[in-house]
């Protein structure tokens, strides 16, 4: 979770990813204020007009809300957060999935394989 | 509003003829930090030094608000050069008064406080420092103005990686929403986080000039490596 | 911002000059002191010899330290304006004549004040050489008395007819002097920047340069005033009863006319140059 923001996507892309991470993972809380664009910015070492884009985002989607008077807070609505959660998680798992068929696994045996080391780790 | 630097058919041609800038022309915005990017020799420290009315144009000419370089545009342009300029011989409070009797946007308490992160004594000479943090005391005293364009000359070249850490935070923590920060360096991985837009020059023209989240988006590449594209030997 | 920039540059520049002007009053106390040596009383035939060296010793010293403090003063000019340390002096929001200005204004003080000191540490040096001869000799002190008490009688013969305007010539001469030597010395560190790449060579050269054609000029303004003093007539009155100084009088007018016009002229060159030319490595 932090700035790793190494790859070649665009910047506020990988801002982006990383606030929603923290959001979801919970080290936002929901109903929590959200530091500053400057701070987020001067923290992950961006320009602060890119942090600003990537808030305007998230502001967009509804992780994120803004009240005039305290500023910018994680959003309160947990069916949001888990939706977003599940969004990603689906993310993941059919990016894995991509991955493993190309190293020639069917979709049959990836499961299986999931299961027999799931047994294995409990 | 107007742009705030036109540069317009700006040409340098020094000594022994040797070209600097070829009919240069460049409009810079407000409220965005700015790398201008290109290899050594390019003409990024000529135009900078144009820009500060260090040096006269052979043709063309700078335009900031709407005014070439004088008195009143050095009232809101706070520069970085690329070397140590400071005198020798001056203590760093004798440096800060002489920053606030000249420059009246120029913030003391942000000095002193950027001083003190860094222990820096305000009663040492500049002479006892080393040049690693001389080059810091410069960029404090640089960014501790309120300007509306900062020009900053190869300000990570040659300093350690924390320290170039602590000059972009400084930069990205000072730096306001309407000035603009223009800074010239070849390092550009280190820095293109920072950057709003990048202007490419080379051989005293402007090659290229686009936000980096386009070149990212459309080249779907990082700047760092479209740069060492566009300039391969 | 002038105002600011003098109070700024006197903090800077004070402390080399008057460490100068303390050794040259120190080396004139401790001349004047060497006469109440008791080698003074011997039969010792190396005397008058030890008097003169005595004497070029403390000359010498006062050549070194108005020549030193000018030096100071234009290599400070130099530095400050053409190399790194210009990047701070031209960022400045300040205009070319105000830049300018202060340091004409603060090396011709300090020109001033170097002379100042010199005039002084003479007068230090002869007071303190007859305080010590002094009580060797006690027709020598009230030879002295009568002479300063003689003076005003002097003052009254024909002989002094015009010693006021004189000495206003004088004065004159020596305050234009002070900006006009200051600005031959920035005239031509700023005309050696026109030379880019060996720009102190070129200082150096445009100083040479510059005072050649100073003198020949002053050289071709003198003519009329040495064939004047040639003159028989002129001849005869230096040795006879009237005045010689009406004559010097506008002679140094002439100088203070000449050195005048030379350091403005030299002042705006250094303006227009600095305005328009510079070009900072």
């Amino acid at each position: 979770m932090a700035w790793n923001l190494n790859s070649d996507r665009p910047i506020y892309a990988q801002i982006l990813d990383v606030i929603q991470l923290r959001i979801i993972s919970g080290r936002y809380r929901p109903g929590e204020k959200i530091p500053s664009v400057r701070d987020l910015a001067a923290e992950a070492g961006v320009n602060p007009n890119t942090m600003q884009k990537a808030l305007a985002e998230l502001e967009r989607n509804g992780l994120v809300v803004t009240q005039r008077t305290s500023g910018r807070m994680v959003t309160e609505d947990m069916d949001m957060i888990q939706t977003t959660r599940n969004k990603l998680a689906r993310e993941q798992v059919s990016e894995f999935i991509d991955k493993m068929k190309e190293l020639g696994f069917s979709k049959k045996e990836v499961v299986e394989l999931f299961e027999r080391m799931g047994g294995e780790d409990a | 509003m107007n742009a705030l630097v036109e540069v317009i058919n700006l040409t340098k041609i020094y000594e022994k003829k040797k070209i600097a800038l070829d009919h240069m022309n460049l409009t810079i915005p407000r409220g965005k930090i700015i790398g201008l990017l290109g290899p050594n020799g390019s003409g990024k420290t000529t135009l900078i030094k144009l820009m500060n009315g260090l040096l006269e144009a052979t043709e063309g000419e700078v335009l900031m608000n709407g005014h070439r370089p004088g008195p009143q545009t050095k009232n809101w342009i706070s520069y970085l050069p690329e070397r140590t300029y400071f005198h020798n011989n001056m203590r760093v409070d004798e440096l800060i008064r002489f920053f606030c009797d000249f420059y009246q946007d120029f913030r003391p308490e942000r000095a002193r406080q950027m001083l003190s992160n860094l222990n820096i004594s305000e009663n040492a000479k500049l002479k006892t420092l080393s040049k690693g943090t001389k080059e810091k005391v410069q960029l404090i005293m640089v960014m501790s103005r309120e300007a509306q364009l900062y020009v900053l000359d190869e300000p990570i070249a040659g300093v350690d990686p924390a320290a170039r850490d602590y000059i972009l935070r400084t930069i990205i923590t000072n730096y306001n929403e309407n000035a603009t920060v223009l800074l010239s360096t070849h390092l550009i991985s280190d820095i293109e986080k920072v950057l709003d837009e990048v202007i490419f020059i080379r051989n005293g023209r402007v090659i290229l000039q686009d936000t980096v989240e386009n070149i990212r988006e459309c080249r779907g590449k990082s700047v760092d490596a479209y740069f060492r594209e566009v300039f391969a030997c | 911002m002038l105002g600011k920039l003098l109070k700024h540059e006197w903090k800077a520049v004070w402390k080399v000059p008057m460490l100068l002007i303390a050794i040259l009053m120190i080396t004139a106390v401790m001349a004047g002191l060497t006469f109440a040596l008791p080698i003074w009383d011997s039969e010792w035939v190396g005397l008058p010899l030890s008097g003169i060296m005595l004497i070029c010793m403390f000359y010498f010293a006062i050549i070194a330290v108005t020549v030193g403090i000018m030096i100071y003063f234009a290599v400070r000019y130099y530095k400050n304006m053409f190399t790194d340390e210009g990047y701070l002096t031209h960022t400045l929001p300040v205009t070319a004549r105000q830049l300018l200005l202060n340091k004409t204004i603060t090396m011709s003080a300090w020109n001033l004040i170097a002379m100042l000191a010199v005039v002084i540490s003479i007068f230090v040096f002869f007071a303190i050489m007859i305080l010590s001869l002094a009580p060797k000799d006690s027709s020598f002190t009230r030879e002295l008395m009568e002479t300063i008490r003689a003076w005003p009688e002097v003052l009254k013969s024909p002989y002094m007819d015009g010693f006021e305007g004189f000495c206003i010539g004088g004065l004159l001469v020596v305050l234009i002097g002070a900006f006009s030597n200051s600005m031959m010395l920035i005239g031509a560190i700023t005309l050696g920047q026109m030379v880019r790449k060996h720009r102190i060579l070129g200082a150096v050269g445009a100083y040479f340069g510059l005072t050649i054609i100073v003198q020949i000029f002053s050289t071709v303004i003198m003519i009329p005033m040495m064939v004047k003093m040639m003159d028989s007539s002129y001849y005869d009155s230096a040795y006879g009863a009237q005045s010689p100084f009406p004559i010097l009088t506008s002679f140094y007018f002439l100088v203070a006319g000449v050195s005048l016009v030379l350091g403005i002229g030299l002042y705006f060159m250094s303006e227009y140059l600095i305005r328009h030319k510079l070009e900072l490595e």
